[in-house]
């Protein structure tokens, strides 16, 4: 049983479970799922496409409600949404602002006035590898440049939590390798928890310090299992013989509730 | 030889820069134009047509210098009632849009009276217009505001209804109140639908304007061409013509510029996604 109280504990899911209404049929999509984050911690959600991956992470950030179970955000089961970061797939940069007042438009949400909110992104674009970018809008970057961007959005928000709904998914393996490390970098900086969603086996396993596998539809917990591996994560970690033995544990885990 | 390649390479280059006059772009559609008018002046003097049959187009033109002074007096009367009206409309048809697109309620109550004000004949309802707001520069305008009315909703409504759900749960999720997704994506996402329903509407609103002169007026070009049509000056309808031509022209190419310059993300990211199908 997992205890409430443990202030370590950054968000805490107890016995949550969804469903949604399709064509007049009720279908279950997440189904008692339980799990928890430390603070300053980097877990990932493992599990095959359709298991309601992307359903958990909307719930944890307010946009949808579970239909029983509790979510508690340090220790507090109240509203949720502007309260976590939350990066979807897709980038979603609005096409109408440079990249300086996309990436400023989370801190004007949250009453910053513009001029401050600009100030607040300019101190950050230089660790986002974004200087020089600032006047220019999202059309003329590249896929990994514009996720740089939303990344800066979400990061640049004073919120302890951030969600990541397969923030590489849709980038090349090249520009995602990089991305891993760079997330990496940024999270040693940055005092941040977060909250990984991917279907990449070898992400999961490089960025997080905990892997949840979940099943396919509907989503259920099927084991939780931790990554030994010492930080500041380097590549050559991924040639490691302890890499690949937990990389098939993975991948069993996986497959055995895919068949 | 040196000197002249380095000049058209100049020129060029201006026409590049500035992106304006290109050959293919201006000089031959002008040049096709001419001809056509051309044509129009050697056909009416070689089978001899009379004037208040068909002009010339140099008697059109002889016309329009030597009247100017009347002409300008009409043309200013019919511009302040296409200015009025269609401002009239904008400003309605972009609250009574949002209100549209906010509320089911108000879709189901006022969408139906939009549509309808669009198949309803306007030359029905100008009488009217007459016997409620009488002969002076109210009916014209009202009648130009309905006209401009309808595009501008239709297109604005849609362009509300346009938002990318994905990029509503992401505002939502940095926390944005209803009234900033509005402002800050509803508003920006509409705008290209909301300048194709102002260019539709400018450029009908002549017409509009027109048909509520031909009603009853006492003024303006559309009056001009009704009053001057049965005395045979036919050159002078045509030079009314030509003149409420290029309003309409004028019209929506200053549309057409404001669109530009309010949306220069739109047509750079239009450009640049032709450039990478290249």
């Amino acid at each position: 049983m997992i205890s409430e109280e443990h202030t370590s504990e950054c968000i805490n899911i107890n016995a949550l479970t969804k469903t949604y209404v399709v064509n007049g049929t009720t279908e279950l999509i997440l189904s008692d799922i339980d799990l928890s984050v430390e603070e300053r911690g980097v877990v990932s959600v493992v599990g095959p496409s359709g298991c309601g991956k992307s359903t958990l992470l909307n719930i944890i950030a307010g946009l949808d409600e579970p239909d029983s179970g509790s979510i508690y955000i340090k220790g507090i089961n109240g509203p949720r949404l502007g309260k976590i970061g939350y990066m979807q797939q897709k980038d979603l940069l609005l096409p109408w602002r440079t990249v300086l007042d996309n990436a400023a438009l989370g801190l004007e949400t949250q009453g910053m006035s513009k001029k401050d909110a600009r100030e607040r992104v300019l101190s950050e674009i230089e660790t986002f590898g974004l200087s020089g970018y600032e006047n220019m809008y999202p059309y003329s970057l590249s896929g990994g440049m514009r996720q740089r961007v939303a990344f800066l959005r979400t990061m640049v928000m004073d919120q302890s939590i951030v969600l990541l709904d397969e923030p590489f998914g849709a980038l090349d393996s090249l520009t995602r390798v990089q991305m891993q490390r760079w997330l990496l970098d940024i999270w040693e900086v940055m005092n941040k928890t977060i909250l990984l969603v991917t279907h990449d086996v070898d992400e999961a396993l490089f960025l997080s310090d905990t892997i949840c596998l979940l099943s396919a539809r509907p989503g259920a917990n099927v084991s939780t299992m931790n990554v030994d591996l010492p930080r500041p994560r380097e590549s050559h970690m991924l040639s490691k013989p302890e890499f690949f033995t937990m990389r098939q544990d993975v991948l069993s885990g996986l497959c055995s509730y895919i068949d | 030889m040196l000197i002249y390649r380095l000049k058209v390479g100049v020129i060029i280059g201006l026409f590049n820069k500035y992106k304006i006059a290109t050959l293919a772009e201006w000089v031959i559609p002008g040049l096709i134009i001419l001809g056509l008018v051309v044509l129009w002046e050697v056909c009416v003097r070689t089978m001899s047509i009379p004037v208040w049959q068909l002009p010339p187009p140099s008697s059109i033109i002889v016309e329009l210098v030597a009247s100017i002074d009347l002409l300008w007096q009409h043309t200013v009367v019919t511009v302040l009632e296409i200015v009025i009206g269609f401002a009239i409309s904008l400003v309605v048809g972009l609250v009574i849009s949002a209100g549209i697109a906010y509320s089911s309620l108000l879709q189901r109550s006022i969408y139906p009276i939009v549509i309808s004000s669009q198949t309803v004949p306007i030359i029905a309802i100008a009488p009217l217009l007459l016997i409620w707001v009488g002969y002076g520069l109210a009916p014209k305008v009202i009648i130009v505001a309905i006209i401009c009315f309808y595009p501008i909703v239709v297109n604005t409504v849609d362009g509300l209804k346009a938002i990318d759900p994905d990029m509503v749960n992401m505002m939502r999720a940095l926390g944005a109140t209803k009234l900033e997704v509005f402002r800050k994506l509803q508003i920006p996402t509409a705008l290209p639908f909301i300048f194709s329903g102002i260019k539709i509407s400018i450029s009908v609103s002549v017409i509009a304007a027109v048909i509520g002169e031909w009603v009853g007026a006492s003024e303006g070009l559309g009056y001009l061409i009704i009053y001057s049509q049965p005395l045979f000056l036919t050159s002078r309808v045509f030079a009314a013509i030509l003149i409420l031509a290029v309003l309409g022209v004028s019209l929506f190419v200053i549309a057409v510029l404001l669109e530009r310059l309010s949306m220069p993300w739109y047509f750079n990211e239009k450009r640049a996604s032709t450039i990478r199908k290249l």
